[in-house]
């Protein structure tokens, strides 16, 4: 019975026998070296040298650059394709609106573009920029002869008021965190807040039915916000007196000042034409209910011009978190005076 | 040989990173002595092959000279991955064109192997015992398949290890394990045959 080792002992003695190759003298492989290189036409080598240093640079390099600079260049290639479809797609997504079919690729780069954010102050910004979009979006699909656009714009409100409010937590966690960018970014995001107003100005007249809430719940969301964001501002200022604040500060006071006075002083004139069509257009059941009301309105207008007053010492006077608190009721009474004043003058109107 | 800082411990496995540096030596300056280096590596495996596999020695020289030319010619145009690989593709190949196109010729060792006779009677005991092992051994190889054949000869005649018969026969190393020790159970079996039947 043959085992494997006689078997590996046979194949010891064959090592030496020519049947399986015999010994190959070095004679014998420098001839055929001889035979081969003069084939090719080399010459004779056999004469070796060490190769230099020069010799493992150049092949080194040439290493990293077929296992390293390729695939590098392979996956920036990919990059490029990839992204320069996406920036193409992004940038044609960049008009869409909700119902279109590349608007998830906008919402898509924006959440991207959060997820990259390297800051609270980015992030803020970026928050702020994605709820203006939003409003743009609602007053493009208000606008539109789109089916079913109250839905798309209630979702489009939705997300602005989450945007917006985002930027917000933001703001108040760098003011938290007393991040030496917070009073720029609060005075970023009230202009923001401005600039939002202002659209939401400019599309309520075409919107129409549900729509109409859908403008106001904005424009609720806006005030609140931009009385959280003023508050920052009177916080920072109060602790850090830098002279950003202080003129932005001012600069918003103003503004809002200015403001509120001309939609008082309108108010109390439309109150007034209200009183005077009452008198003619209604019978005296509901002409005397309905100039009750109008009275009681206008007593109220009335004296929001001496808290306008006030809050304008206040503020001379350096107390700026009274003066805007100030600001905040005449605005609430004010606001609250619109809306009433519309709903009389559809029904007075339509009472003819 | 003097390619110091990749030259490998194992002259039977060339360090791969040596064989790279040879192989863009080649490629890269068409360099005659990277080439020599390559020769000196495989040529003692490829002769053993090629004597197997053809009439004569020198059939089996011509042959190894064939291949490194084909070698050489082909080095200038690609990168290569597995040169043993290769370079018994090469090999192979150059024995399919040999029996396919060989003449009918009687080379001076056929005539001295037929007319080997009444040298061998003149020998020692221990060179006819050597003799009859080496005869067997041929014999009960030639009667396995090719690949098993092939794979039992580069392990045990040229000490090539597993994972350098993986590369040449394009298998894993766990797969060409396997294969070596069936092939030996094989050559076992026929050689008690063998036996029996003297």
């Amino acid at each position: 019975m043959t085992t494997e080792n006689d078997v590996r002992q046979l194949f010891e003695k064959a090592k030496q026998a020519e049947a399986f190759g015999g010994v190959f003298s070095p004679e014998k492989k420098g001839a055929l070296w001889m035979r081969i290189s003069k084939d090719i036409g080399i010459g004779e080598t056999r004469i070796q040298k060490a190769y230099g240093a020069k010799s493992y640079v150049e092949f080194f390099l040439f290493r990293f650059q077929t296992t390293a600079l390729q695939p590098l260049a392979a996956v920036a290639s990919i990059f490029a394709i990839v992204f320069g479809g996406w920036i193409a797609s992004v940038n044609a997504s960049f008009n869409s609106v909700p119902g279109d079919v590349l608007y998830p690729v906008k919402l898509a780069t924006e959440r991207m573009q959060l997820r990259f954010a390297g800051s609270g102050n980015q992030r803020a910004l970026l928050h702020a920029e994605f709820a203006g979009r939003r409003l743009q979006e609602a007053s493009a699909i208000m606008s539109s002869e789109l089916d079913g656009k109250e839905g798309m714009v209630k979702i489009t409100v939705e997300d602005f008021t989450d945007q917006i409010f985002s930027a917000q937590a933001e703001l108040a966690q760098l003011a938290s965190d007393k991040a030496p960018e917070t009073s720029s970014l609060a005075v970023s995001l009230d202009q923001k807040t401005d600039e939002f107003k202002t659209l939401l100005n400019q599309t309520a007249p075409v919107a129409s039915g549900d729509l109409k809430d859908e403008v106001k719940n904005a424009e609720a969301v806006i005030d609140t916000v931009n009385i959280k964001i003023v508050s920052t501002l009177v916080k920072m200022n109060d602790s850090d007196d830098s002279d950003i604040t202080s003129q932005e500060l001012e600069q918003t006071f103003q503004k809002r000042y200015r403001d509120l006075t001309t939609r008082l002083m309108t108010s109390i004139g439309r109150t007034s034409v209200l009183q005077g069509a009452a008198e003619k257009a209604l019978a005296p059941a509901a002409r005397k209910e309905l100039q009750k009301k109008l009275g009681s309105i206008m007593l109220a207008l009335q004296a929001q011009n001496k808290t306008l007053s006030e809050a304008m010492n206040m503020f001379a006077a350096g107390g700026f978190q009274g003066a805007f608190a100030n600001l905040n009721r005449v605005n609430d009474t004010v606001k609250s005076a619109e809306d009433i004043l519309v709903g009389l003058e559809i029904d007075i109107t339509t009472s003819n | 040989m003097n390619c110091d800082i990749l030259s490998s411990a194992s002259s039977s496995n060339m360090n791969a990173k040596k064989q790279q540096f040879l192989l863009f030596r080649v490629r890269v300056h068409k360099d005659p002595k990277a080439f020599e280096e390559i020769y000196l590596e495989y040529t003692e495996g490829i002769r053993r092959f090629f004597i197997r596999k053809l009439p004569t020695v020198q059939d089996a020289e011509d042959a190894s000279a064939t291949t490194f030319v084909r070698l050489w010619a082909y080095l200038q145009t690609a990168e290569v991955e597995s040169l043993s690989g290769l370079i018994f593709t090469i090999a192979r190949t150059t024995i399919a064109e040999f029996y396919k196109f060989r003449k009918q010729t009687v080379s001076l060792e056929m005539m001295e192997e037929e007319s080997g006779q009444e040298l061998k009677s003149r020998e020692s005991p221990e060179k006819i015992l050597f003799r009859a092992d080496v005869a067997l051994l041929k014999r009960a190889l030639e009667k396995l398949e090719e690949t098993d054949q092939q794979v039992l000869v580069w392990r045990y005649i040229e000490d090539v290890s597993v994972k350098e018969i993986a590369a040449r026969i394009f298998k894993t190393q766990t797969a060409t394990s396997m294969t070596i020790s069936r092939a030996i159970k094989k050559l076992r079996e026929i050689i008690d045959v063998e036996r029996q039947s003297v």
